[in-house]
């Protein structure tokens, strides 16, 4: 379509620029409609009836000519390019007015839909001034978004008319995963994981790499005095030892189809990229090589390892614009890529749908080999609505249909992971908003045992 | 450049074959010469009686009546309403109108060339046409010609108006308030005979027989609508609420039709749930009727449920299973455990179970299945 006709199908459809009658023209027309009705009684002419309507009319377009022009009002706008899923973000608008009559207007911007924006902002604009209008929006939904226009309406004082332009404004916005949680990690670890009960320290006494020397406490291992540094500074002082660093974590993340089912908040895959930041976040300030790879039936993203805060960055780039695709995960084409990139072993760190996971036969065999060389911990969301299915009043034949069918998928479910967990494949299901602690607090669990 | 050159002669070329099209069929196609119904008020044709129309028209009060004759006015009264070589067939209830429109008073002018059976007019017919003197109601000798081969009959009320030796050519009857006046000679009303020999002034003197102040032209009678005829039935105040009603819905869909603000798709057309699988399946189970495959997955949940939360071994049958379930299960008496195993037992190994037997069962081990959960 060229782009005359395009803008040909949009005024079609009522949406590019135009005038439009407003609600006081509206209400003068009724009100004439009353005055003629009483002069029915007297006995007014049809000549009359129709000369009153058309003159008012056409009186009334002569407003028009008492607003700006469109090409007397100029636009912009200032927005951050980086928005975090969830969090209220201040845009701004700035009008200038050349002409020499002030308007009132009514503006929507074009943000996309995921975007909340509410009512048309509204406001006034006296005559050749520049104005700002700001307003607070939230991003619901990860991505890349193009803005493309930016919809004003506006009318003289007497505003009986209203002029409607479309201007083309084009932004573009990064909606990136909420990183509160990641925040809240990097601030005070022992905090975000108060709940769990896990202690960041190390467990195994001597295992593990030299830290630090510290004094002496009542109920160290006496056997970790470091005598020479006692003798130098005449004070008991003890050695402290904590978990080897620079171990390799690969964060496997699942964008097929399962991915996509609706939980309380956004989808699975938007809670489950929050945790894979997170866990990033935690292994990345350990020291640790993180990398992460993005798949549904094909690979989507591989970042390969680094080490450094700064990685994190690279790796939010990377999976910031992951889309849940409507296909079936292949597991086994992942693991397979797996093998040849990650030669060193590693953590591998799998978010997926359990029940999905587990329907692959061929996956799981390719992961016991697999396994010899590698650590893996698979990390799902628990699924609510099976849960609730299950808890169901059989009422009718539907509900108590629905209602067996849930306990068999429950029952495939828990014997399937039975099974593979006695081969050692550990899988954990975690409240929603538990996934991204429960992975984090099952890093350093592992971590801390040194089974790397 | 070139591509907007190039479109822009396309574009000429377009417009200028467009408009030779235009010209050669407005050249080729001349209209034809519209073809008029005898005996209609608009037709300015030889057969037509628009002359008479327009003269009446510039005389005195005349208007056309294009509605059918329920809708002709009860209470007004000194109308005369004149009907010329009815074209269509009246109906019974329709010429019951009529009476009742002359018997209110007012007169109806019936000019046909064989007026029998209407009214209750009667009619002979001679074979005699030729040419022959008429006189009018004093004697007088009236210069016109009588096409007709019908003559009237007439009764001792009706007052002859013109006859000649074949018969009365034109009479007057009183009907309750109100006069028929009826008159074999619609001819001389067209346009081609009316300023011929005395037919005008013979005219005028039916209609002026009739005694009114307001004439209709009956048009319903030749089968033509006329629409605005229609609109005169409503008051002007109604009128008036129509128009103004009309022009502010107008502006109203224009204020709300116009689109402010992008186009969005619905949510709920991309939003997916989780159990989207478990539907499918519920589905497919439904429509195969297997309600014993899903009473056969309840015990087998509760079953499970049971090792996990009391510790009764997977492995055993359920007819084995009472003296677990005794010390355990609370809620429902002991005595009713063992015909609750009996029960479910045989509905495990029938073929196939009703859906009563299916809704009750599941019932009863959803039971199970709580009190098992709950401790």
């Amino acid at each position: 379509m060229t782009k005359s006709l395009k803008s040909l199908w949009a005024r079609f459809l009522f949406q590019d620029r135009g005038i439009l009658p407003t609600q006081r023209l509206l209400l003068l027309f009724l009100i004439l409609s009353l005055f003629l009705m009483l002069g029915s009684v007297w006995g007014v002419s049809w000549g009359y009836v129709f000369f009153v309507n058309g003159f008012i009319f056409l009186a009334s377009l002569a407003d028009l000519l008492f607003s700006p022009r469109k090409n007397q009002l100029f636009f912009s706008r200032f927005l951050s390019e980086e928005m975090e899923r969830g969090i209220n973000y201040s845009f701004k608008i700035n009008v200038r007015n050349e002409s020499v009559y002030p308007f009132s207007y009514r503006l929507i911007d074009g943000l996309p839909q995921s975007f909340d924006q509410g009512v048309p902002l509204a406001g006034s604009i006296p005559k050749e001034s520049a104005s700002t209008i700001s307003y607070e929006t939230t991003a619901k939904e990860r991505g890349k978004y193009e803005i493309q226009k930016l919809y004003f309406r506006y009318r003289s004082l007497l505003g009986l008319w209203e002029k409607q332009v479309t201007v083309d404004l084009a932004d573009t916005i990064k909606v990136i995963p909420d990183l509160t949680e990641t925040k809240q990690y990097l601030e005070n670890a022992q905090q975000f994981l108060l709940h769990e009960g896990l202690k960041i320290r190390r467990q195994r006494s001597g295992a593990g790499d030299f830290s630090k020397i510290r004094s002496y406490v009542v109920g160290d291992d006496p056997r970790k005095i470091n005598w020479r540094q006692t003798a130098k500074l005449h004070e008991v002082m003890t050695n402290e030892y904590e978990p080897e660093h620079g171990k390799y974590i690969t964060i496997l993340i699942d964008c097929g189809r399962m991915m996509g089912a609706e939980l309380k908040k956004g989808n699975r895959l938007e809670r489950t990229l929050e945790a894979a930041i997170t866990c990033t976040a935690a292994a990345l300030q350990k020291g640790d090589y993180v990398s992460v790879l993005a798949f549904s039936k094909e690979i989507k993203v591989y970042v390969p390892p680094a080490k450094g805060m700064a990685h994190l960055q690279t790796i939010l780039q990377a999976i910031y614009n992951l889309k849940v695709d409507a296909a079936e995960s292949n597991y086994a084409a992942v693991l397979q890529y797996l093998e040849m990139v990650q030669k060193k072993r590693s953590l591998l760190l799998l978010f997926s749908d359990v029940r999905t996971f587990l329907h692959e036969e061929s996956a799981l065999i390719y992961l016991k080999k697999l396994r010899q060389r590698h650590l893996f911990l698979m990390i799902g969301i628990e699924d609510l609505s099976l849960q609730r299915r299950i808890n169901q009043e059989p009422v009718d034949v539907q509900t108590a249909m629905l209602k067996s069918i849930a306990e068999q998928q429950n029952l495939i479910k828990k014997r399937e992971k039975n099974k593979w967990e006695k081969q050692g494949l550990q899988m954990i299901e975690a409240k929603e908003e538990k996934l991204a602690i429960t992975a984090v607090s099952h890093y350093i669990d592992i971590m801390n045992q040194n089974l790397l | 450049m070139k591509n907007k050159y190039s479109s822009r002669k396309t574009w000429l070329l377009l417009i200028s074959v467009l408009t030779l099209f235009i010209l050669i069929s407005y050249f080729t196609f001349s209209p034809k010469p519209q073809s008029f119904p005898r005996y209609v008020t608009d037709s300015p044709s030889p057969t037509g009686v628009k002359a008479i129309y327009t003269y009446l028209n510039k005389e005195t009060d005349v208007a056309i009546w294009g509605k059918p004759p329920e809708m002709l006015p009860h209470t007004t009264k000194n109308k005369l309403l004149i009907m010329i070589e009815p074209s269509i067939q009246l109906t019974k209830e329709d010429m019951q109108k009529y009476v009742s429109f002359i018997e209110n008073g007012n007169t109806i002018l019936l000019l046909k060339d064989d007026p029998k059976g209407m009214f209750d007019v009667k009619t002979v017919s001679t074979k005699d046409t030729a040419s022959n003197t008429i006189f009018d109601s004093e004697n007088r000798v009236v210069k016109s010609l009588v096409k007709s081969s019908h003559r009237l009959r007439t009764s001792d009320q009706d007052k002859i108006l013109l006859y000649d030796h074949l018969g009365p050519i034109a009479l007057k009857r009183t009907l309750g308030k109100g006069q028929l006046i009826v008159g074999v000679t619609p001819e001389w009303m067209t346009n081609q005979n009316i300023l011929k020999l005395d037919n005008l002034s013979q005219i005028l003197l039916l209609i002026n027989e009739g005694n009114s102040n307001a004439i209709l032209l009956d048009e319903y009678i030749h089968g033509q609508w006329n629409d605005t005829g229609f609109l005169s039935a409503f008051p002007k105040w109604l009128l008036l609420i129509f128009l103004q009603g009309a022009l502010v819905i107008i502006l109203w869909l224009w204020l709300k039709g116009k689109r402010f603000g992008p186009i969005f798709m619905t949510r709920e057309e991309t939003v997916r749930f989780s159990d989207e699988g478990i539907r499918a399946l519920t589905a497919w189970y439904l429509k195969g009727r297997r309600y014993h495959d899903s009473i056969i997955i309840q015990a087998d949940y509760v079953k499970l449920l049971l090792q996990e939360r009391w510790g009764i071994p997977y492995s055993r049958q359920w007819q084995d299973l009472p003296n677990y379930l005794e010390r355990k299960w609370q809620q429902i008496p002991t005595s009713e455990i063992l015909p609750f195993i009996n029960g479910l037992a045989h509905v495990l190994e029938k073929e196939r179970i009703s859906k009563q037997e299916y809704l009750l069962w599941s019932k009863k081990l959803d039971q199970l299945r709580k009190e098992v959960e709950a401790g």
